[in-house]
């Protein structure tokens, strides 16, 4: 069976710095695929070469067997994309924003404002009716950042980070929805830096760590008998008991 | 805590200068040490002259950051908000870093003319301009931070925002036109028989005046005038920065507020992708402060620069009115796609969009635009022009206005300026970037697109034939049509193309890797060896001088039979020679555009091709 999307021997180099080397993943149709790594392990450089965002100097990603970067119109149709950080066009309310995205889409009128009103309440952004997205808090920008990567139905989800700044409330929404749609034989793929939320969410997991792929496969395998945490902790080698807080900070 | 604040700034200027900005320094710096010497010179002249090269200098202070994209922010006052420091002291300490760089050097040498101007005024004097001449080069600099704070607070609501576009468009219109001043000079004969006593008082009265006339009060031995101006510029300077450090705490305690018009905010009424992205522009040309500034800047200034003549009693500007605004228009247009930031990705991963963006960018773009400037050319040209005029100014206003939603298009994918991202701007619309290149790159293409239609109908007036005159009406539209639709395709192609670059390049800010030579830029381009970067900025930098000043402009009073000479060499001939010499400035200038875009081109691809 195609994977939902497969990374081959990805790599990125930011002059010095070698940001990803030769990453390569496999992440199965339906499944749930947590990526995690320390701060600047490359996650996010990774994903953004996945979807499109970021040219790789060499490798391949392909999402259902379509290469991304050979055919990028084929690939990306398939494909539902929440990026961490990036703008959006600002000056436009959040309803504005989806039915313009489910517009350029190609969706007809009466199915984009239907799908943009529904993802909002869904979301519980429909009470920011006259709130331009420049004045959205940094949860809000992320619901409305999944909003834009569900509104045209694509069977893989690639998440940056979707549940950093959400309250708890619409944590469980977005975590609903996510359960939802992997039950319904969609794939998700999100990185994250809450173990716990990736071991009770996720069936198979990632861990990278200085640009490589650490341990990858599904949960049980990888965290072969323990917690997530533990276990990601001797992969990327921190040595816990070691770490002191500043001098003059004690009691 | 300046020293502190000084050394981060150094830090930051070493880690965001690449190779080509470096020669760009120096260029600039230059140019701006031969003006300073000009100062010098001038102190040995006159003394009115020098206080009212003072007041330019002055006026190039307050103004230049609103040219060059707010000023230097590379040490921003948000960085420190958190910091338990009194707003005076960080202000203070803001000071202090703007004197890092080469311009407050520059003026510096400029404003030690004051000491040479001394000479003659005996030890006294001498000594009044050691301490004047510093104290001049503090007090240009903290009324340039002054304005921008000024122009970044007003600017936070709409009404602002085109109130601080007037201002601004007066200003350039003050410095571009100040040939009416000197015709008027001319007309009233001041330059035998010397400046009116009015003159006189008015730039010593300038707050940039003060150390000439602190000088001048020195060698009269008038010590309460001295005291005056000295005690003056010291209380204009701290009344400044006490202002100043208002600004800033309120700069860094609120947000700027956006509103929904009411009656909008549901729906976008489009037919399709290409209508959406138009919708969706129009929404953010009037939503977003930066661009209300911008588009009316343009608009202020097309009028205004067409309106000051009228001083001398010269109406034949203002059927010019709208093509000055649409060229404006277009020029601080020219980085539409940058002053989105990183909200380009949605394109990236919405396929096959990129050609409704482009498309519904050029739209929007035109219908804000074009209305206006068809107002402006028809009542211009009914007020100001004649018969004749008018399939001169139709026609080459339909070139312009395609042209320009072609270009605005193409450069602005082309050669893309990072800035702020949107949600982490200030509100200050001066922040803009580092545009002024693009700014200048953009009035001469938009200015040449309209060459087709031009030549048509001069040789309908040539010809005197009315119909090849009104031809030309319809050789703009199509030339406009033509533009609009090819510029547009290259753009949407090099989008789809180098869609992740541009990307990159926007979230990198352009900005080089700490301990690394090469830029993390995605475009990132083979580096010049240093002697062909100073002559390509050297091409880039007087290139204009044969074009515009010694080629195009000549060749127009020419066209017009205008009778001042100024310093256009080619009107100082006699025909026929004329007409020939300007033209051969004219590809003067243009030679050294095209080596100026070829050399580094050439460079790059032959070490593309070593390197490959």
């Amino acid at each position: 069976m195609t994977a939902a999307l497969e990374l081959d021997g990805l790599g990125k180099r930011f002059g010095p710095k070698i940001a990803v080397d030769h990453v390569s993943l496999s992440v199965p149709p339906g499944s749930f695929y947590g990526l995690v790594g320390p701060n600047g392990a490359g996650k996010t450089t990774s994903l953004s070469m996945a979807v499109g965002l970021l040219r790789p100097d060499t490798g391949h990603a392909r999402v259902f067997g379509v290469d991304v970067w050979a055919d990028p119109i084929g690939a990306r149709a398939r494909v539902g994309v929440l990026p961490d950080g990036l703008a959006l066009p600002e000056r436009l309310t959040g309803r504005e924003l989806l039915t313009y995205l489910g517009r350029l889409r190609g969706l007809d009128r009466a199915t984009a404002g239907a799908r943009a009103g529904e993802l909002l309440e869904i979301l519980e952004l429909d009470q920011a009716e006259h709130t331009l997205v420049i004045d959205y808090s940094t949860g809000m920008r992320k619901k409305i950042g999944l909003a834009t990567a569900l509104l045209h139905g694509p069977r893989l989800l690639v998440l940056d980070e979707p549940f950093e700044a959400v309250d708890p409330v619409s944590a469980l929404t977005i975590r609903a929805m996510l359960r939802g749609f992997v039950a319904g034989g969609g794939s998700v793929v999100l990185s994250s830096h809450v173990m716990a939320l990736v071991e009770q969410l996720c069936d198979h997991v990632a861990v990278i760590d200085g640009g490589r792929v650490a341990a990858a496969g599904p949960l049980d395998e990888v965290r072969a008998g323990r917690s997530l945490e533990d276990r990601f902790v001797e992969l990327v080698g921190a040595d816990v008991a070691e770490v002191k807080g500043p001098s003059w900070l004690a009691s | 805590m300046v020293g502190v604040l000084i050394a981060m700034k150094v830090r930051v200027l070493r880690h965001s200068i690449g190779g080509s900005r470096a020669a760009g320094m120096v260029m600039g710096g230059l140019a701006g040490l031969a003006l300073a010497i000009g100062t010098i010179v001038v102190a040995g002249i006159d003394g009115d002259l020098l206080a009212a090269v003072f007041a330019v200098w002055l006026f190039g202070w307050m103004l230049g950051p609103v040219y060059t994209g707010g000023g230097d922010e590379s040490v921003r006052p948000e960085h420190f908000s958190l910091l338990p420091i009194d707003p005076r002291r960080l202000a203070l300490g803001l000071l202090g870093t703007a004197f890092v760089g080469v311009p407050p050097l520059v003026s510096l040498v400029a404003f030690s003319a004051l000491v040479v101007y001394a000479g003659p005024f005996g030890l006294a004097a001498f000594v009044v301009a050691l301490v004047a001449a510093p104290l001049m080069v503090v007090l240009v600099v903290v009324l340039s931070r002054l304005m921008i704070a000024v122009l970044g607070v007003a600017v936070r609501s709409r009404t602002g925002a085109i109130l601080a576009a007037l201002v601004n468009a007066s200003m350039n219109v003050v410095l571009n036109q100040s040939w009416v001043l000197i015709w008027a000079a001319i007309q009233f004969d001041l330059l035998t028989s010397g400046f009116p006593p009015s003159f006189s008082a008015v730039v010593r009265r300038l707050p940039s005046g003060w150390g000439v006339a602190a000088v001048e009060a020195a060698g009269r031995g008038d010590w309460l005038v001295v005291a005056a101006a000295l005690l003056g510029i010291c209380a204009l300077i701290a009344l400044a920065l006490l202002v100043w450090s208002r600004l800033l705490v309120r700069r860094t305690t609120s947000k700027p507020l956006h509103r929904v018009p009411p009656g909008t905010g549901r729906d976008l009424a489009a037919r399709g992708p290409v209508t959406a992205v138009a919708a969706k522009e129009s929404r953010t040309w009037s939503r977003d402060l930066m661009r209300t500034h911008l588009l009316w800047f343009a608009v202020f200034f097309g009028l205004l620069y067409t309106l000051v003549p009228l001083i001398i009693g010269w109406y034949g500007m203002l059927p010019w009115a709208g093509v000055l605004v649409v060229v404006m228009a277009a020029a601080t247009s020219a980085n539409l796609f940058g002053l989105d930031g990183t909200s380009l990705w949605l394109n990236l991963v919405n396929p096959g969009t990129e050609r409704a963006e482009v498309r519904g960018r050029q739209l929007a773009w035109l219908l804000r635009v074009a209305p206006i400037a068809i107002v402006f050319t028809v009542a211009g040209t009914i007020v100001g022009g004649e018969g004749w005029t008018w399939p001169w100014t139709l026609s080459i206003l339909a070139a312009v206005l395609g042209g320009g939603a072609g270009l605005i298009a193409l450069v602005s994918v082309a050669m893309l300026v990072p800035v702020t991202e949107p949600s982490k701007r200030s509100g200050n619309p001066l922040e803009a970037g580092g545009i002024f290149g693009q700014v200048v790159l953009m009035l001469l293409l938009v200015t040449l697109t309209a060459l087709p239609a031009g030549g048509v109908a001069y040789l309908g007036d040539t010809l005197d034939l009315p119909v090849v005159s009104w031809l030309a009406v319809a050789v703009g539209v199509a030339t406009g049509a033509l533009l609009t639709g090819w510029f547009g395709r290259l753009a949407h192609r090099r989008l789809a193309a180098r869609g992740p670059e541009l990307l990159s390049l926007m979230r990198s800010g352009g900005t080089a890797a700490p301990g690394s030579v090469a830029a993390t830029v995605g475009r990132a381009r083979v580096k010049l060896p240093p002697g062909k970067q100073a002559l390509v900025t050297f091409l880039w930098i007087f290139c204009w001088i044969p074009l515009f000043p010694q080629g195009l402009v000549p060749l127009w009073t020419i066209w017009t039979g205008g009778e001042s000479r100024l310093w256009f060499l080619a009107l100082h001939l006699h025909d026929p020679w004329r007409i020939p010499v300007a033209v051969a400035f004219v590809a003067v200038g243009a030679v050294m555009i095209y080596y100026g875009t070829v050399i580094p081109n050439r460079h790059d691809r032959a070490a593309r091709e070593n390197a490959g």
